[in-house]
Order: structure tokens, then C-alpha cells, then sequence
């Protein structure tokens, strides 16, 4: 077989302990935080760009496939290798290279994790904000090849926002530089933005250069009930209005409430429909003003309770109901279909009456919850694989969820991305058209269509 | 022939039992990857399969007949610690490093030098005989009279500082002893293999403290190991004998407390015994680290402190066995502190794990070196007289670590403080 052949290949050229056609790593490297599962034929560590490119080299020369992979934390599938190839993993390129403090920039390898660059540059005063719940074990490349958002999307922006220059390794094996360190640069087109949320399907990202900004002296964390979901989202309306953007601002339905309290015996409020969670930073004074302005808009929506966390603990607290639902929803049923529709925040409360129209009409168990400060709502279908029935109801509620999504002017995917999970819905969004530039792209990158295949684009249109 | 026979349905009978258990589990986990970020073991074998995750992944496949037995299979599970952060992060009630520690009897198949230690392990006499062997060898060594130093070509442990191994001294081998509070608890003292055959100190501190509090101590001496080595090489049916012995042993004492003073043991107790057999639930609830009796009962040793005639500086290290397997945290800091003479002092990564892991510390040397050495490291930074810890095995460990280093740091435990 070819892959036999490039598999021998790569074992003569890379160092000793490299690459592994053992079952248990191919067992271990064959699903990701979905749950699918495809065995690759190999895996390989490289350590070094040096060796990416001689496995891309190879990969190319037999037409194998190559499947980045950070830590396996994707929620739409993109590591899992449905077409078997070589799962390529980061997790020995793990090095920061550089804090740059006066141009406030971070020089990494892609298998850093995301909380440990946080924890080093926060020793020194500085503030990577991109912080996805997963934050302590998924990685910078992973990140980046998503497109990861995080709780403080709403007033920081997302992955995209900070990253400045790219090193990546093309499909034929040579290595490509985009991008600039410095804050301006229009040269050609901008080859980092195309990278960022391509899934490993155009190159393999090798070292990162990302923005910095100076640590927010403190924080405030706001907690508060709603008797109703839409009060909750009309209060997130009544906060920007008062021209005031949080760091975040998450909006908790009640199963998934119920779902925290079974994880971890914390307790809530008993007629809570809703929790909304919201964190600022920056200035002590500045932050002042703006908590106050804060608990004027969650009053004026008939809060039930607001509570405000004293210390950094108490905030922790709260910060660990959020981080645990996602994982928790088990709770209510074995497996989800978790969605990460985003619309513009005025449409949040058509969204969630949508939302709840279309549990009922089809039939599904759902929870939500999200980032309502940037209109990205996790609408999570709850069901049994087992029961088949349930499967293609949730089915036909994801479909339609999708398109009520479209045509309130959002996007099907705020930043999870596409991968084998929302490939089939993909046309909603973008047309035949779009996918028609996308796969031009897609060509002009990776002729061969050897990197991460299988992933993005519906089946039928691929060729 | 009977027994034997006997023997292999009551293995078969535990396998299936920790076959559904871990059955059960699996469904529970999401495959989230949560667990990937406190594992002692993934930052060095940066790999997959060193995650709890991986390691459910690989027993899922095991049970579904997908993957067979191999060494690498083997490996993976013997690459890790069992020290628990993954069920501490796990947002989802999986308790991967209980199905982990129970899965080792799925997918470990025993060799003949496993089944034959485990067998030394199930009875008294095979205890008293390995300690006698392992003394012998060991009197050949010349190093310090305590602690001894293994010559670097004896295969897998050789360069290790171990103690010395003794046989108990007569005033420890007493069945049970009276205790000075005669309404004070009936309790039956494990002191475990190696607070029995070497830190004798450990076992007449334990003593000493326990009569202050105790009526009645029961030490019985036909009691075998309790059954976590044995149950680490994958022989799930001798350590279930091993539990049942001791299960047995302490319900017809009809105990109130059975006492602990190694946190491996006090966890396979209150814990895995559970996991191995629903009968050992009752046995399980009278379990406990001899830090949570002296502290429920601290008033009586207000004044007698041990007097140590100066100021000792002291840190605590958390053993993942005592303070993540039993529950175990405050009491042993408290028990430090009642003795006035100790300035405590916080380590800077108090309950980060030391690397021991039994068979690691056994198979799998440089790795379990690796990891001791942060410890060692925060413990330098500190640089306390004595470092209190309460499970010998990390104790071992952490002191052959700080002895190679030169530094002068001794490992106690906490109870050695107070009596
Ligand atoms: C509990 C939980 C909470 C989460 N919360 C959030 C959240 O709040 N916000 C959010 O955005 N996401 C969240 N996620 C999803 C996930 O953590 C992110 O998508 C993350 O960016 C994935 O990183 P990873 O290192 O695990 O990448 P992987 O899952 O390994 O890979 C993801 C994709 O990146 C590609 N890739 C990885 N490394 C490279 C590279 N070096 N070069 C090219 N391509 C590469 C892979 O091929 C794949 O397509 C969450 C996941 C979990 C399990
Ligand atoms: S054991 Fe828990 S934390 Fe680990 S992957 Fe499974 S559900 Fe997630
Ligand atoms: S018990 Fe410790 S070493 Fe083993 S998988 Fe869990 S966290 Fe890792």
C-alpha cells in the first residue's frame, strides 16, 4: 500500500521514536471532543518545522493525507482522520520562542497551550485575551487553524485579532512566512487571515506570531437571574445601550443550569429561567462605572437576583459553572448536537424564541448557552444515538435551526468551524458560489488535496 | 484442586464486575479532553495515550475486542501515576484513575514474576519472606544505616537510595496493645508493608499517638498486603483475596475505625476496595488516615507534643493517594501545626505529584525521576528541616531524590511531629 511505503520512507528520514503505526496510538489519535472516531495509519510527532516539511514532502510524494492535530479539543471534528493518512501532531512543539515586551508580541510553536501562554505572559504584565472554555488544555495552533472565539470575544475579538505574522508548511513542503510584527502592513493579500480558521486544510501552521496587550489592572464579575430567557436577552440589549461593552457577557439557560448543579452541587435560584454572567476589566475606576451601569440595566429588566463576586475566588466560582456545562450536558442525554450559531446581538431574542419554537415542533431536548455579548448562543440538541427516530428529528432541528440562523443575518458557525460536523450545512451559508472560491483556494494551497481532506466542504461537491 | 478451582471463579467473578463498572464509566465520558490539563505524565510522554482520556480510549477499544494485548498496551497504563488529577478535572463524575487503576486487571495480563509476587504478597508468611530476602540483600550495601544505596547494575532500580529493610523489633509485633483512654475508640492499626518492614519510627509515633486516644489497638499479624501492587501488575483476583482477608479480619474485631498511616493503602481501602467488590462497602466506611483520628480527637493530645527542644521548620507534601484517593487535606497540615514548636511553611506546588506511582518507581526510572525532581526542586527552594508526608511509598521516593541531591531535608510523617 502507499501509505505502507510512505510510512517506511518517513521512518528512514526522521529521527528515531517519530512515528507510530502501533495501535494504541492509532487507537488514542483517532477522535477528537466529538466523539467520532477513524483510524489513521500513522501517527507522527515532529519536533521541529524542519521535520513538518519533510512529512509534508513525503505526504505529498505518496498523496496521503496529513491531519494537523493540536490537542484533540475540536468540537466539529476537524482531527479526526476520516480518511485515514497521518495524524501529525504539535504536542512537541511546545515552546514560546519570544515575550516580546516592548512591541508587545509572542513568538510560539503551534502545540503551545493556550493557558500556559496566559500564565507566562501574565508574569510579566501582559494579557493574551483570546480565552476559550478549553483554555487549559487546548492549543495556540488549534486556536488559530479554528478560529477560536472565548468569553471575552465580546470587547477583545477573537483569535483572528491577534494574530500578527504566520510561519506554515505548504503541502509540497516548502515553508511560507505571512504577515508582518508590526501593527501596519498591507503588502499583497493577507495570507495570515486566510490561514486562521482554515482547519489545517491549507498548511501546517509552524510557529505564530501573536499581539499582546498590556494586563487590565482588575476585574468585576456580575451574576443575575432572569425569571425569563427573553429578559435575559433584552438586559444583554439594555447593557450595550447604556454604551458599555463588557469583557464578557454569558447568557445560561435553565437545563444547563441543572446540568452545573448535578456537576458540581452548586445551587441556584429556584425560578431562574436564566443566568446572565458578566465580567469587565480595565481601570479600578472605570470598572466601577461601568458595574454600576451594569446593575441599572440587569434592574430595569426585572432581575431576580444580582450578585456581585467579592473576590477572585468567588468569581472563580462562577467562572467554573461556565466552564463545566458544555461537558456536563451529559447529564440530560448521552450525546449532542452542539451548535455554535451566532447572530447579531439585537436578534438574540428571536434567536432563543426560534430556539424553543423549534424544540417543540420537532420534538428535541435542547439546552443554550453562550456568549450572548457577541450573538454566539451554543444551542446544544440533546439525544440518544441509539434511538434513531431521535437522531434524524435532531437532525431536521439542526437544519432548521440553520436557516433561521441565515436569514436573521447570522453565521452558522461563530467558532467551532465547519470540520465533518456542519459540512452538509455549509451551502446554507455561503452558496454554491462561495464554496466554488473556497475550493480555488483550497487548490491553489494543496493541489493534490492531501491536507485534512474530508473536512469543510460537502461531499457531494467534492470532487 | 478445590481451591485453586475456587480461586479461578472468584477471578473470573471480578473481572466481570470491573468489566460492567468500567463499562458504565466509558458511557459517562464525552471525550472532551478536560483531563489533558493537570496529568503528571502528559507534559514528559507528550502523547496521547499518556491521558486519561487515551487511556479510556484504549480500554473501550480492549473491551470491544478492537486492539489485543501488547507491551505497548501494557506501557500505558503503567505510565501513569494514578495520581487522580484527571478525576479531579474531569467536569463529567467519570473517575478515570479509578477505572484506570481497575482496568489494569482488563488489559495487563500478568507474567509469572507478577502472579509470583503478587502470591508473596497474599500471605503473611511470603510478606516476612520477601522482607527477609530484600534485608539480606540489602545488608551487602554500605551507605547510611537508614537508607541504602542499590548498585547501578542491578537492572531497572539500580542508582536508587531505598531503606533499609528490617524485620519489625519485638515491641512491635505485639497482636494488640492497650490504649490509655478507656472510652476512647477500638480501632484495628494497618501499618502497611513498608511502615512494617522499614519505617519502624512511623509505626511507634502511630502507636504512641493512638494509646493517647485509643482503648484498645489491634495489630494483628497474619494480616497479607493490601493488595494495590498487587492489583497494578493486573492481578485483580489476588488483591480481591487480599481485601477479603483484611475485610474479614477487621469486622470480627468489630473495630470502630480501622487506621491508616499510608495514603496507598488508605485509598485502595476507602476507594478501590468498593470498586472490586460491593461486599467491602462496610469495611470501606470505618477506614481512616490516622491524621483524621488524631484531629477528631485533638484535645487529647494538647501538651503532650513531642518536644523537640527547638525550632523545626517544616513543609507538607500532599500525597495524590491521601489527599485526591482518600480526601485528606487539612488534617495532616492541622496535626503539624498543634506541635508549637514547628513553623510551617507552604510549598509552592504542595499536592503536585512526586512521580512515584509504585510500578513506575519500579519500571519506568527516568520517568519517575523526572517528575521527583520538580519536587525537589520546590522542596530546595524551601528548604525545610523535615518534609511531612503520609504515604511511605512517595516518602521513599522523594527522600532517595533529596539524599542523590546531597540535601539535607528529611522526609517524616506528619505524626512523627507529634509523638
Ligand atoms: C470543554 C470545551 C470547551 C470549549 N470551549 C470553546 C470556546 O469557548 N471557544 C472556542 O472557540 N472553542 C471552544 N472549544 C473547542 C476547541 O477547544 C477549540 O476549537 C480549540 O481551538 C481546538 O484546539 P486543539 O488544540 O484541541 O485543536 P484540535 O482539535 O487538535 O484541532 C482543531 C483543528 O485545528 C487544526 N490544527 C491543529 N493544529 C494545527 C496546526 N499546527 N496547523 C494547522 N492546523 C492545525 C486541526 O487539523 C483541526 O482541524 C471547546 C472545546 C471543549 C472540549
Ligand atoms: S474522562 Fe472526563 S475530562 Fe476526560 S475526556 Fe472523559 S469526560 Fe472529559
Ligand atoms: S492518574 Fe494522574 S498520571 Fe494517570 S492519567 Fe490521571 S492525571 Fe494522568
Amino acid at each position: 500500500m502507499v501509505e505502507d511505503k510512505a510510512i517506511a520512507k518517513l521512518e528512514r528520514l526522521l529521527p528515531a521514536g517519530r512515528i507510530s503505526t502501533h495501535e494504541v496510538d492509532r487507537v488514542t489519535y483517532s477522535y477528537d471532543a466529538t466523539g467520532e472516531k477513524y483510524m489513521p495509519a500513522a501517527v507522527v510527532f515532529p519536533e521541529t518545522e524542519g521535520e513538518v516539511t519533510e512529512i509534508l514532502a513525503v505526504a505529498s510524494e505518496f498523496k496521503i493525507p496529513v491531519i494537523p492535530r493540536g490537542a484533540g479539543t475540536g468540537l466539529s471534528g476537524g482531527s479526526v482522520p476520516v480518511k485515514a493518512g497521518l495524524v501529525v501532531s504539535t504536542e512537541r512543539m511546545t515552546q514560546i520562542l519570544d515575550i516580546d515586551e516592548e512591541e508587545l508580541l509572542a513568538v510560539v510553536e503551534p502545540g503551545v497551550v493556550t493557558g500556559e501562554l496566559h500564565r507566562a505572559v501574565e508574569a510579566r504584565g501582559l494579557f493574551y485575551p483570546p480565552d476559550p472554555a478549553s483554555l487549559d488544555f487546548c492549543t495556540i495552533g488549534g486556536n488559530i487553524a479554528e478560529n477560536a472565539g472565548g468569553l471575552r470575544a465580546v470587547k477583545y475579538g477573537v483569535t483572528r485579532d491577534y494574530v500578527r505574522a504566520l510561519r506554515f508548511a505548504l503541502p509540497e513542503g516548502e515553508v511560507f512566512s505571512a504577515g508582518v510584527r508590526t501593527v501596519k502592513g498591507v503588502v499583497g493579500y493577507d495570507l495570515v487571515t486566510i490561514m486562521v480558521g482554515s482547519e489545517g486544510t491549507l498548511g501546517f501552521i509552524t510557529q505564530a506570531t501573536l499581539k499582546l496587550l498590556p494586563k487590565p489592572e482588575t476585574k468585576i464579575t456580575i451574576a443575575a437571574y432572569f425569571a425569563s430567557y427573553v429578559s435575559a436577552a433584552k438586559a444583554v440589549a439594555g447593557i450595550i445601550a447604556r454604551k458599555i461593552l463588557p469583557a464578557t457577557l454569558e447568557f445560561i439557560d435553565r437545563q444547563c443550569l441543572m446540568c452545573v448543579k448535578e456537576a458540581t452541587g452548586m445551587e441556584f435560584p429556584e425560578d431562574a429561567m436564566a443566568l446572565l454572567l458578566i465580567e469587565d476589566d480595565g481601570f479600578e475606576e472605570v470598572v466601577k462605572r461601568s458595574a454600576s451601569a451594569i446593575k441599572e440595566a440587569l434592574a430595569s429588566e426585572n432581575a431576580l437576583h444580582i450578585q456581585e463576586a467579592g473576590d477572585a475566588a468567588a468569581a472563580e466560582k462562577l467562572w467554573k459553572a461556565r466552564r463545566v456545562i458544555s461537558p456536563s450536558l451529559a447529564y440530560i442525554a448521552p450525546h449532542k448536537m452542539n451548535e455554535d450559531v451566532t447572530v447579531p446581538r439585537k436578534k438574540l431574542p428571536e434567536l432563543i424564541a426560534a430556539v424553543e419554537g423549534i424544540a417543540s415542533r420537532y420534538n428535541v431536548r435542547c439546552a443554550s448557552f453562550g456568549h450572548a455579548g457577541d450573538g454566539n448562543i451554543h444551542v446544544n440538541f440533546l439525544y440518544d444515538k441509539r434511538n434513531n427516530d431521535e437522531v434524524q428529528r435532531v437532525k431536521e432541528a439542526v437544519k432548521a435551526l440553520m436557516e433561521v440562523v441565515v436569514q436573521l443575518g447570522g453565521t452558522i458557525s461563530g467558532e467551532h468551524g465547519i470540520g465533518l460536523a456542519k459540512k452538509d450545512y455549509i451551502g446554507i451559508e455561503i452558496g454554491p458560489e462561495g464554496i466554488e472560491i473556497m475550493k480555488r483556494i483550497k487548490n491553489a494551497f494543496d493541489p493534490h488535496g492531501i491536507m485534512n481532506p474530508g473536512k469543510i466542504f460537502p461531499d457531494t461537491l467534492v470532487g | 484442586m478445590e481451591h485453586l478451582a475456587n480461586a479461578a471463579h472468584n477471578q473470573s467473578s471480578v473481572i466481570s464486575r470491573i468489566k460492567d463498572l468500567v463499562e458504565k464509566q466509558l458511557n459517562l465520558c464525552v471525550s472532551c479532553g478536560t483531563c489533558r490539563k493537570s496529568c503528571t505524565v502528559l507534559p514528559r510522554l507528550r502523547a496521547e495515550y499518556a491521558t486519561a482520556r487515551g487511556r479510556l480510549a484504549l480500554v473501550d477499544a480492549f473491551i470491544k475486542g478492537e486492539i489485543s494485548y501488547s507491551r505497548r498496551l501494557r506501557e500505558a497504563f503503567e505510565q501513569c501515576t494514578l495520581c487522580g488529577f484527571c478525576t479531579e478535572a474531569c467536569p463529567n463524575h467519570v473517575d478515570p484513575e479509578g477505572v484506570l487503576s481497575i482496568s489494569r486487571a482488563l488489559v495487563i495480563k500478568p507474567g509469572i514474576i507478577e502472579k509470583g509476587v503478587s502470591m508473596l504478597l497474599s500471605h503473611r508468611k511470603g510478606l516476612n519472606l520477601t522482607a527477609l530476602a530484600a534485608r539480606l540483600a540489602l545488608m551487602l550495601l554500605p551507605f547510611a544505616e537508614k537508607w541504602k544505596k542499590i548498585p547501578s547494575f542491578i537492572p531497572l532500580v539500580g542508582g536508587r537510595i531505598v531503606p533499609a529493610v528490617k524485620m519489625p523489633p519485638q515491641e512491635l509485633r505485639q497482636k494488640t496493645y492497650q490504649g490509655y483512654n478507656p472510652r476512647g475508640p477500638r480501632v484495628l492499626f494497618f501499618p502497611g508493608c513498608f511502615v512494617d518492614y522499614a519505617f519502624h519510627n512511623q509505626y511507634l509515633s502511630a502507636l504512641k499517638a493512638l494509646a493517647w486516644i485509643c482503648s484498645e489497638i489491634h495489630t494483628p499479624r497474619n494480616l497479607p498486603c493490601c493488595g494495590l501492587p498487587s492489583l497494578e501488575m493486573g492481578d485483580a483476583g489476588a488483591a480481591h483475596r487480599q481485601a477479603s482477608v483484611i475485610s474479614r479480619t477487621a469486622l470480627e474485631l468489630n473495630v470502630d475505625a480501622v487506621v491508616v498511616i499510608c495514603g496507598s493503602c488508605g485509598s485502595m481501602f476507602r476507594k478501590v476496595y468498593p470498586l472490586l467488590d460491593p461486599a467491602f462497602e462496610r469495611f470501606s466506611q470505618k477506614v481512616k488516615d490516622i491524621s483524621e483520628l488524631l484531629i477528631e480527637h485533638r484535645n487529647l493530645l494538647r501538651g503532650r507534643e513531642k518536644k523537640w527542644g527547638r525550632r523545626i521548620k517544616v513543609c507538607y507534601h500532599h500525597c495524590c493517594h491521601l489527599k485526591r484517593g482518600m480526601g485528606v487535606y487539612s488534617e495532616p497540615e492541622e496535626l503539624i501545626q498543634l506541635n508549637p514548636e514547628v513553623e510551617y511553611e507552604e510549598l509552592d506546588f504542595p499536592d503536585r505529584c512526586c512521580g512515584f506511582g509504585g510500578t513506575m518507581y519500579v519500571k519506568y526510572a527516568s520517568l519517575a525521576d523526572e517528575i521527583v525532581s520538580d519536587k525537589v526542586e520546590d522542596i530546595v527552594k524551601h528548604n525545610p528541616d523535615y518534609l511531612a508526608l503520609g504515604c511511605p511509598g512517595c516518602l521513599m521516593h522523594i527522600q532517595g531524590a533529596l539524599l542523590s541531591k546531597g540535601c539535607t531535608t528529611r522526609c517524616i510523617h506528619p505524626v512523627e511531629l507529634i509523638a
